[in-house]
């Protein structure tokens, strides 16, 4: 059994896993895989992606033998903070305790003005009506309007209802603006969060979307979210607005349309809170 | 009519001969033949066979005996071309792989090449597998022994060492087993799971393993345990040990246990300590039917059920009340009424269970174990075909399919013949066409019996080397009802003759017994669980393919019979090897070898230095002999030397002098002297002296006469005596001014150089004899005496290609006599030969001689001369592969090898290397360029050479066997293994590892 060691590991692990979880291989991709266990869909990936809060990082040529070795449905149970992995050839260990812990909690951040002005004409900036998983269904500026015009529990459980599993992919793009709405409604601490997160549990409850998407959102609800959009909270609460471009830029990477969907929500969230009503140019 | 053919040396493991017997038993003419190793065992299988001839009765254990019952002597050499045709294909299989693996031949070059290995893969010749358990054990090796015929005794000892040294042996006669999803053995592939299992019983494992492989789970550890370790002897020590680790074993979550009933106190501590875990346990002891389950075991009753209850416990599912169906899963064939059902299984283990099964249904009185049957009651017959009854002398029946052919031939003409139950084994090490082969046995029996139904279960799974889906289906299409496992197949079968099985439904009862706290594993327990195994795979390295292939690491031991297979040799070896000194004490032997330190310092009269060189004595090669057992070179070289001194006239005068015994003879050996061939040296006969700086002892050799007619041949005309005279009177004072001038010659420096020159310095001197010639050429050239003598001193240096090779001989000589200086240890200081026999000294018995019928050597011939014309080995010269060079040394001079029979550089590196495995290191002084610049290998160690039967190969000319005729031919030798298997046998009685009487009957043995 291989034991690769040297990693990150997201602080919300230890609330979403416990001793002799028992799940299965849920999805292979190329550089990384999901584990389905009892309360979390456990993403490993390699240290050149970003964490996920979901998640741990292990090294890259340790994730190409991973790779290589795991297959959809192999038995995967955590014992005393070791990850089994029943392959077909051969029972894999991952140990999860010399992993480095990854503090991915959104941080509360006090809105500056500055820092808001700085961000919101980078995030403009953005080719959101090329770049974005809606196109031809929908334009982002009618989706940010849409957002900042559901005030009431019914507007919102309709805006949510229309964005949730919508579009392709793993993390359908309205999942994804879902997240960056409501990551930085959480990181500012918006008061119209408390009716948002409970809509989107309830509809979660009904309706349907991906799995790793799905996963996403419980994080974002319960405070958690990636490496590279805690790397850009954390710059906005420092107030260093030099830094802001690069992190966007490095959040638009995910996926194919994902970062792009989640900067949109973003762009709502932060819209939100800067009292904007509208836009007077595309994104 | 038989005829026999011994080949001798020629060891293939038992599985090789099998398959080899299997090939050529099919060939037109031969009625039978019989291809094994000259084991007594196998001589009584021969007998048994009617095939044991009078000369298969002499062969050793190291001989391949052939015995063929054919018509026509014609047939043999068929037999022979398709015999060797069948091997080289092996071999050459072999010298394919040897090119990147790293096969060794003894424990000390597999432990060196795998220094991280966790486990041995044993599967020699049951004769020797306790040794080789032992000596698995002795290198901290977890022991997974394939062998059987193991004693009890000898396994529970081992089982009992092993269990304190913290290691595991699993087996002997263990034809399964699964660690860390490695498949050793005949196993089938399995993926990882959380099931872990032990088993006493071989297919008992594979039809659970594979089932629960084929119901979507796994298991990654399947430890074998042999069949008789819940036996009261031994006590269940490694199911208990294994049971601990697993329990221990994170990954796994379920644990199976698979017996035949055990012996009762053994079967309730074993229970005991499964009630003692906190995993749930399904546990099957075949032949028990429990009527409940208990605490966290649950108790199945078919192997079948076992896989079941496994696969729920593992997916976390409730455990069902029964596993079989209510009802019948066939309708009575009212053709079959009042017939028999018949088991014809390879798997033991599958035929217990059926033989269970039926005698249960019918009340038919429970399992026998006789003569292979497993049931034989009321006309039901189930037969384990596996067993030893039917697998001595021929391969098991899950390799060769004949034995189930002709049975089902057997029985599908009987009357009462209904049913045939069969299993087909796939996995690794069976047979690839079992499936075919059955069918096709099938289709014919059923062609004449159409009422005939044929019951069948493949055990295997879609990942095994065979194609599972495809077996069913073969044997679906010859006619055969296919069942998904055993337990169903034989109750269809019932069902088919109106039977059926009752299986009562079994509840969970609270286990109210004692618990015991869990014994912690040891680490290597723990090591061997946790990581992939690494291997020292000990015999047939078919074994070693899946171990690699599955990511387990390993190195090939091409194991043959330690010593010959000589027990008695193999237990001494054991205690000398054990000697804490010995090692330390050679080290320092062959430390004298390498920082030798020798001068040619002079030319002299023999008698001017040896003082024993009184009166009418002489000198001779080889061990003390007499001068009638000297072979005739040797007599005709005394007739000569006799002539040479002027004791006698003429030859006649001089053979009576000998013949009356009026000559004293010595050894060279004993006056610190060496002689090429007859070796026959006299007072005035002139010497090279050598000087060892290194102790400041002297040696002596005769020089080099050329070729032709001459002394150390055997040849004594006019011709030859006038050249000794020459030599002494003339050739020896010009050397000898020639080297004082000089202030002597570094000889170390001329080899050194020779030796990157293409010299072995036994057979090939040529490059050395010239660089020795421009160094003193200068200074004879510089002397002031008559310039005819300096012109035919130079003349006959320059012709004289071996003139070297007596300058090499008295340096090999001082080498040894300081190295012998310290009398410690077991490295071999001289090894020589006079023509009867073959005699070494060893560094720890000082000037005792151990002494051994010599070979004649083998090679290339003069014209007009031939292998007949040789005489038996002779010379002291073996002097070269003593101190490691000629033989040893064959790869630095591969223009020699040609000459002295081998194909060419490959094979001269060969011989190197395999001389390698016998020394004790390498000599810095003479690099070899052609072998990466290693140094000469030196230091041969009696231990090795006994351990591996490897004997030292020597390069020499070939004397004519009739006096005077000379050189006939050159060639290689090898010293016979019997005198270094005597000095060990001393050396042992010497340091008090055997007593007198011990060492005497060892002694007289070994003589004979």
């Amino acid at each position: 059994m291989k034991q690769p060691i040297n990693g990150e590991k997201s602080n919300m692990l230890p609330l979403y896993l416990s001793n002799n979880d028992k799940g299965n291989v849920k999805t292979v991709f190329r550089h990384s895989f999901n584990i389905k266990l009892p309360r979390i869909l456990l993403h490993v990936g390699n240290a050149g992606d970003s964490l996920s809060c979901l998640g741990i990082t292990l090294p890259d040529d340790v994730m190409v033998n991973l790779v290589d070795l795991v297959d959809v449905g192999d038995l995967v149970r955590l014992v005393h903070d070791k990850l089994y992995i029943y392959t077909k050839k051969e029972i894999v260990s991952i140990d999860l305790k010399p992993l480095s812990e990854v503090n991915l909690r959104i941080p509360v951040i006090t809105p500056k003005p500055m820092v808001l002005e700085a961000l919101s004409i980078i995030l403009d900036q953005l080719p959101f009506e090329t770049h974005w998983g809606l196109n031809g269904v929908t334009s982002p500026q009618n989706i940010i309007e849409t957002m900042l015009s559901s005030h009431s529990s019914g507007q919102i459980q309709s805006t949510i209802t229309y964005l949730f599993g919508r579009g392709r992919g793993l993390t359908p793009s309205g999942d994804d603006i879902l997240v960056g709405f409501l990551t930085v409604l959480q990181a500012f601490n918006i008061e119209s969060r408390k009716l948002w997160e409970p809509e989107l549990i309830d509809i979660m409850q009904n309706r349907a979307t991906t799995d790793v998407s799905a996963a996403y959102l419980k994080a974002t609800v319960a405070g958690f979210t990636s490496e590279r959009v805690k790397n850009l909270l954390d710059c906005l609460s420092s107030g260093n607005t030099s830094q802001i471009e690069d992190y966007v830029l490095a959040i638009q990477k995910f996926g194919h349309t994902s970062g792009t969907d989640l900067l949109l929500g973003i762009t709502a969230g932060v819209a939100n809170l800067r009292g904007l009503s509208s836009r007077d140019k595309n994104g | 009519m038989l005829y026999t053919v011994i080949r001798e040396n020629s060891y293939q493991d038992s599985i090789n001969l099998m398959l080899l017997t299997q090939n050529i038993s099919g060939m037109p003419q031969v009625n039978k033949v019989q291809v094994m190793m000259g084991t007594d065992a196998n001589k009584d299988i021969f007998n048994e066979a009617g095939l044991l001839t009078e000369k298969a009765k002499f062969a050793k254990p190291n001989d391949m005996m052939i015995v063929l019952d054919a018509d026509s002597a014609d047939v043999v050499d068929d037999v022979l071309k398709q015999i060797d045709k069948f091997l080289s294909d092996l071999s050459v299989k072999h010298d394919d792989t040897n090119e990147e693996t790293t096969d060794v031949v003894n424990w000390d070059e597999a432990m060196s090449k795998a220094p991280d290995a966790n486990l041995a893969l044993i599967s020699v010749p049951g004769l020797y597998a306790a040794d080789e358990i032992e000596n698995a054990l002795d290198h901290n090796l977890n022991a997974f022994v394939f062998s059987d015929n193991v004693s009890l005794e000898d396994e529970a000892r081992l089982k009992k060492k092993a269990h304190e040294k913290g290691l595991l042996v699993m087996g002997p006669d263990c034809g399964t087993g699964i660690i860390s999803n490695v498949p050793l053995a005949f196993t089938n592939v399995v993926r990882s799971g959380n099931i872990g299992l032990v088993g006493a019983s071989g297919t008992g494992i594979q039809e659970v393993t594979s089932m629960i492989e084929r119901l979507g789970g796994g298991v990654t550890h399947a430890i074998g345990t042999g069949g008789r370790d819940l036996s009261d002897p031994v006590g269940a020590i490694t199911m208990k040990d294994a049971i601990a680790g697993l329990a221990q074993h994170d990954p796994t979550e379920v644990i199976g246990i698979i017996s035949k009933p055990p012996a009762k106190e053994v079967r309730d501590e074993v229970v005991q300590l499964l009630h003692s875990i906190d995993k749930p346990v399904v546990a099957i002891f075949l032949g028990e039917k429990p009527d409940h389950h208990e605490g966290n075991i649950y108790f199945a009753h078919t192997l079948a059920e076992t896989a079941e209850i496994a696969m729920d416990l593992a997916n976390g599912q409730d455990i069902k009340p029964s596993y079989y169906d209510s009802d019948p899963i066939t309708s009575t064939d009212q053709n079959l009424t009042g017939k028999k059902i018949i088991g014809l299984y390879s798997g033991g283990t599958l035929a217990y269970e059926a033989g269970m099964l039926i005698s249960e249904a019918l009340n038919l009185g429970g399992i026998i174990s006789e003569d292979g049957y497993v049931l034989k009651a009321d006309g039901y017959e189930v037969l384990d075909l596996g067993d030893d009854i039917y697998t001595q002398g021929r391969p098991h029946p899950m390799i060769d399919p004949r034995i189930r052919v002709q049975k089902i031939n057997e029985y599908a003409n009987l009357d009462d013949t209904g049913v045939i139950l069969l299993d087909d084994v796939l996995g690794y090490g069976t047979d690839d066409n079992m499936a075919q082969s059955l069918a096709d046995a099938i289709e014919e029996a059923t062609r004449s019996h159409p009422q005939l139904k044929f019951v069948t279960t493949v055990c295997g799974t879609q990942e095994d080397p065979q194609d599972y889906d495809a077996a069913k289906a073969t044997l679906k299409k010859a006619g055969a009802i296919v069942c998904d496992n055993n337990a169903e197949a034989v109750r269809y079968a019932l069902n088919l003759v109106g039977k059926d099985i009752n299986e009562p439904a079994k509840q969970k009862e609270v286990y109210s017994g004692k618990t015991i706290e869990l014994p912690t594993p040891s680490e290597s327990l723990l090591d061997l669980l946790y990581t992939k195994p690494r291997v020292v795979n000990v015999g047939v390295a078919e074994f070693l393919q899946p171990v690699l292939v599955f990511g387990g690491s390993g190195v090939q031991y091409n194991w043959k019979p330690v010593a010959g297979g000589n027990l008695k040799l193999i237990k001494v070896l054991r205690k000398v090897k054990a000697l804490q000194q010995r090692e330390a004490d050679n080290q320092k032997v062959v430390d004298g070898f390498k920082n030798a330190k020798p001068f040619l310092v002079d030319v002299v009269p023999a008698g001017s230095v040896i003082s024993q060189l009184k009166g009418h004595t002489l000198l001779h090669a080889g061990p003390p002999i007499e001068y009638a057992d000297m072979t005739e070179p040797m007599q005709g070289a005394c007739v000569g030397a006799i002539l040479f001194e002027g004791w006698a006239n003429n030859e006649v005068d001089a053979r009576k002098m000998l013949e009356n015994g009026e000559v004293k003879f010595m050894c060279n050996h004993e006056v610190q002297a060496v002689g090429p061939m007859g070796g026959i040296t006299s007072a005035h006969m002139a010497v090279l002296v050598v000087k060892n700086q290194l102790k400041d002892n002297f040696a002596y050799c005769t020089m080099n006469e050329g070729i032709g007619k001459v002394l150390r041949f055997g040849a004594y005309s006019q011709e030859v005596i006038d050249r000794l005279h020459w030599m002494a009177e003339v050739l020896a004072p010009t050397l000898s001014k020639a080297l004082k001038r000089l202030g002597g010659l570094n000889v170390n420096v001329m080899m050194a150089k020779a030796i990157t020159m293409g010299d072995e310095f036994h057979q090939r001197n040529i490059a050395a004899s010239l660089v020795f010639l421009k160094e003193v050429t200068p200074t004879i050239m510089s002397l002031e005496i008559p310039e005819k003598d300096k012109e035919d001193v130079v003349q006959f240096l320059a012709d004289t290609d071996q003139f070297f090779l007596s300058i090499m001989m008295a340096t090999g000589k001082s080498m040894v006599d300081a190295a012998r200086m310290y009398q410690h240890g077991t490295v071999t200081t001289t090894m020589t030969r006079n023509g009867r026999d073959f005699g070494i000294r060893i560094s720890g018995l000082g000037d005792q001689w151990f002494t051994a019928p010599v070979n004649t050597p083998k090679g290339l011939f003069f014209t007009g001369f031939s292998q007949a014309d040789a005489n038996p080995d002779i010379g002291d010269s073996a002097i070269a592969e003593t101190v490691g060079f000629g033989g040893m040394a064959m790869v630095a001079a591969p223009g020699v090898t040609r000459f002295v029979g081998f194909g060419g550089f490959k094979d001269a590196q060969k011989i190197s290397d395999q001389m390698s495995t016998i020394t004790i290191d390498r000599n810095p002084n003479f690099t070899i360029p052609t072998w990466d610049f290693q140094g000469t290998a030196t230091g041969i160690d009696i231990v090795k050479v006994v351990e591996t039967g490897v004997t030292p190969i020597i390069n020499t000319g070939i004397a004519s066997k009739v006096a005077g005729v000379g050189q006939v031919g050159a060639g290689t030798v090898r010293a016979p293994l019997a005198c270094f298997q005597k000095a060990l046998v001393a050396f042992a009685r010497d340091q008090q590892l055997l007593s007198e009487k011990d060492a005497d009957d060892l002694m007289h043995e070994l003589a004979k």
